[in-house]
């Protein structure tokens, strides 16, 4: 008996403890968006229905609403905000600031972090109890629309954007509103994230290259005689890269600019010689590039373990000291490769935007500029409101006007304004070194010059007097690592080439078969590359492709393309 | 006897057997030692990923860091108030409903639907949207009484002490009986005692239980003062592949990176409650089964 009871008792604890984990899983995953199967119709309603709003004679965006009015707002919080004595999320000196600019109040209807946050606007939408505001992604921004819950935009974005706004907007080519319209108007307000996160750079030591007397590369051949060279004399390993060899974004240690020197973008929805919709990883240039990579890898140019590698091993082996040369973005100079000078000041890395194709150019892939979408509840009246708040939050993210602080080392982060939707310029980071360049050159006054400069330039001043060293260890380096990084993009401006996507969105069936005809991509691109498969497999990928889904995904694309 | 305990079957029976434990004991500890070494390491090597079992840089700054947090003591107690509440709810509500289930049909007749209500329940839920709206409707969200009145009754361990209820010898039911109990002395004084093992042990697993769980504190929880521990760390043990489409700065996603010794040393805290609890607990396991009451 007794031993029976105790056995039961094992058994059964150590069974929940295997069962304990399935369980939250299959909560987690059961949570679908739902709610698309409403009116068809709803975006023509949407047109018909909107407010007529004119702009009035003294409106420049930022007076303050007549009369109080609320918003409520379904907040995105960022853990690494900090709040000070007595605040809270929902009562800070952030929000009160903002309240006190406009006159609206601002309340989250709920506050979530990161994964928890998609979790519950997805609750949200499938039950249609939104928040006057709150943002969501391109899928559900779409879903959004076609069950007609969200609020045309169109007039009040006309009536109350600022100029300073619009400018912003412009910066991206107009990428950003164009995917948020339907049918002519505009149904939600896209973020800019700075286009500079996508471009890929070449990161060399160059006190290694100093002590080798290496010439600055600009072909793929000069880069490969560098890596031959720091594989010689410094025992280092090749090309550092990461299994994620190709990505649109932020792509560290990716093989992203390989690819481009042949015209390949893979991963990104290009325009085809007709005009057309085409995806860039079938495309012959691919398979050009793909070849030459392998052929890159068997000789041992780029490091043969990357498939197994994660971007936080590579980190290590470039920090190390194992790793001479990458490709990266622009600020990691800034992070990780600055701690490197709390052990040896000597060390330091050149920036180049290489390899250069045939005629010169540096080809680039551009990242979406908006990855997240704010909208508006349908019935919600306060459209002004919103408009106007966002024209603030771009002004303060410009530096043309400080959040005011009740100490001066309080903590603000956009993540704290009222909207949690960054609103910079696609060219915000080359403005770094334009900005600082300025200044540097004498054409513009320290005085003159806007908040962020002024930083840059403190930093920039700090490194050169008191040494690299010390500047990190006093922290004051990560400005002048930024500037630098922005340098190499502004520097390599007239010779770099900016290829944008076709289209960034994303169509219905690739909720569906996108993942498959991913894990299809990347296997076969890892295969060729590490030489398991021959380069023929490409062909037969192709075919693979388009009849998994490829076909229609491209038609569904080339549909949205058309209509907009 | 001994002999044939010896014997060499019996010998490489156990040294497979010790050496599966073994492995399987060195998959679980080998993650948390991590963590650990992690959280008295330096940042720099944190973030270059030299830290593996032994602390790099030893230094004791993230837990010097972390009692400035106060949202992390704001959710801590929080998560103590709901392990609390929560378990005394729990275990009111599974003795007072395994008792009677526990009874022969000729008892109470209409046991065997009750019981298979109960079932249901276990293998079929409306799903989350649901849950939702009913939680929603009572106007539970954003207070403590979501996490723990929606699931008050934990079905798996009430067919538990069901079942431990019954396996106790019918002979001291019916010696107390003869003396004249009545069934809330019946409940008291004879089941609840003998049971105690069991009741330990279901104890045990509504405290876990209640103190990890995260989800529900995501859904249903408004303001984040009032989150849970678990939703809480949850919230800051992301991966980098997530982050990168979470449309954060470069600068935000490399400072996100330098928390993690900061971040492990929140688990390592957050773990510390159930360490403290286990070994109290434990002591019921093993004893006051009822050996020795009865002579059958």
């Amino acid at each position: 008996m007794k031993r029976k009871a105790a056995l039961l008792l094992s058994g059964v604890m150590a069974l929940s403890a295997i069962m304990g984990c399935g369980s939250t899983n299959s909560q987690t995953a059961a949570v679908t968006p739902g709610g698309t199967g409403t009116a068809s119709e709803a975006e023509n309603t949407a047109a018909a229905e909107s407010t007529k709003v004119k702009r009035a004679e003294d409106e420049d965006g930022f007076q303050p609403l007549k009369e109080r009015v609320t918003l409520t707002i379904g907040k995105s919080e960022s853990s690494s905000d900090s709040y000070e004595e007595g605040d809270t999320t929902g009562d800070n000196f952030v929000l009160r600031w903002f309240e006190d600019q406009l006159n609206v109040d601002y309340e989250y209807a709920w506050t979530a972090t990161g994964d928890a946050y998609s979790q519950k606007s997805a609750l949200v939408i499938s039950m249609g109890d939104l928040p006057d505001v709150m943002t969501v992604s391109e899928t559900q921004m779409r879903q959004l629309v076609k069950a007609d819950l969200i609020a045309d935009l169109t007039d009040a974005y006309e009536a109350y954007a600022s100029d300073q706004l619009r400018a912003a907007y412009d910066t991206t080519n107009g990428i950003a509103l164009k995917s948020a319209t339907f049918n002519g108007r505009l149904m939600a307000m896209p973020n800019i994230n700075p286009g500079a996160d996508g471009i890929p750079l070449l990161y060399v030591r160059s006190d290694w290259m100093e002590e080798l007397g290496l010439e600055e590369p600009k072909t793929l051949d000069d880069i490969c005689n560098i890596v031959k060279a720091f594989q010689k004399e410094k025992d280092s390993m090749g090309l550092v890269a990461c299994k994620s060899i190709a990505s649109v974004g932020n792509n560290m240690y990716g093989l992203d600019a390989l690819f481009a020197l042949y015209h390949a973008y893979p991963e990104m929805w290009v325009t085809d010689e007709n005009g057309n919709v085409e995806y860039g990883s079938i495309r012959p240039e691919t398979k050009t590039a793909l070849e030459s990579i392998a052929k890159l890898v068997q000789e041992g140019i780029i490091d043969k373990d990357f498939a197994v590698k994660d971007s936080d091993q590579c980190n290590e082996l470039v920090t190390s000291g194992k790793g001479g040369i990458f490709f990266g973005s622009w600020w990691n100079y800034s992070w990780p490769l600055k701690d490197m000078w709390k052990t040896d000041e000597s060390i330091d890395w050149n920036i180049y935007a290489v390899p250069l194709d045939g005629e010169g150019i540096y080809n680039v892939h551009m990242m979406n500029p908006s990855t997240s979408y704010l909208v508006v509840r349908k019935d919600c009246e306060n459209l002004e409101a919103v408009i106007k708040t966002l024209n603030l939050q771009r002004k303060v993210d410009s530096n043309e006007i400080k959040v005011e602080r009740p100490r001066p080392e309080a903590f603000v982060s956009w993540t704290m304004f009222p909207f949690t939707i960054l609103m910079t310029t696609y060219d915000d980071k080359e403005q770094i070194w334009k900005g600082l360049n300025d200044v540097l050159e004498g054409n513009v006054s320290y005085e003159d010059a806007t908040e962020r400069i002024r930083t840059t330039y403190d930093s920039w001043k700090y490194v050169q007097d008191h040494g690299k060293k010390k500047a990190v260890e006093d922290q004051k380096a990560s400005d002048y690592g930024w500037a630098i990084g922005s340098r190499a993009i502004v520097e390599a401006e007239d010779h770099m080439n900016r290829v944008y996507a076709s289209t960034y969105s994303h169509s219905e069936t690739m909720d569906k078969k996108w993942a498959t005809l991913e894990k299809l991509e990347d296997e076969t691109f890892l295969q060729i590359i590490l030489g398991e498969k021959p380069i023929e497999e490409f062909d037969h990928f192709v075919e693979q492709w388009k009849s998994l889904g490829g076909d229609e995904i491209t038609a569904e694309l080339q549909q949205m393309v058309s209509a907009q | 006897m001994r002999k044939q305990y010896h014997s060499l079957e019996n010998r490489i029976v156990d040294a497979v057997v010790l050496i599966l434990t073994a492995f399987l004991f060195i998959l679980c500890i080998l993650p948390l030692l991590n963590v650990l070494a992690l959280s008295f390491s330096g940042k720099e090597a944190a973030i270059a990923g030299k830290v593996s079992l032994i602390p790099v840089d030893f230094t004791l700054d993230s837990y010097r860091y972390l009692l400035q947090e106060k949202r992390f003591f704001l959710s801590f107690w929080m998560s103590t108030k709901r392990v609390m509440l929560g378990t005394l709810i729990n275990m009111i509500l599974i003795v007072l409903m395994a008792y009677p289930l526990s009874l022969e049909v000729r008892q109470f007749p209409s046991r065997n639907r009750y019981m298979w209500l109960l079932i249901f329940t276990m293998l079929f839920s409306g799903g989350v949207v649901p849950w939702y709206f009913v939680i929603r409707g009572l106007g539970l969200i954003d207070t403590i009484w979501a996490l723990v009145l929606p699931g008050a009754v934990p079905v798996f361990n009430v067919i538990l002490i069901i079942n431990f209820f019954r396996n106790i010898p019918k002979a001291i039911k019916e010696s107390a009986q003869l003396d004249g109990i009545g069934p809330m002395g019946m409940l008291l004084q004879i089941l609840i005692p003998l049971s105690k093992p069991a009741l330990a042990t279901v104890a045990l697993f509504c405290i876990v239980n209640h103190w990890n769980s995260f989800f529900d504190g995501m859904i249903l929880i408004n303001t984040p003062e009032k989150l849970p521990l678990q939703t809480y760390i949850q919230s800051l043990v992301i991966r980098i592949s997530d982050l990168s489409q979470s449309g954060l700065s470069a600068e935000q996603l490399a400072e996100k990176m330098s928390q993690r010794t900061f971040n492990a040393a929140k688990i390592v805290i957050s773990t510390i409650p159930i360490l403290v609890v286990y070994p109290f607990l434990q002591r019921y396991f093993v004893t006051g089964i009822t050996l020795g009451s009865v002579k059958e």
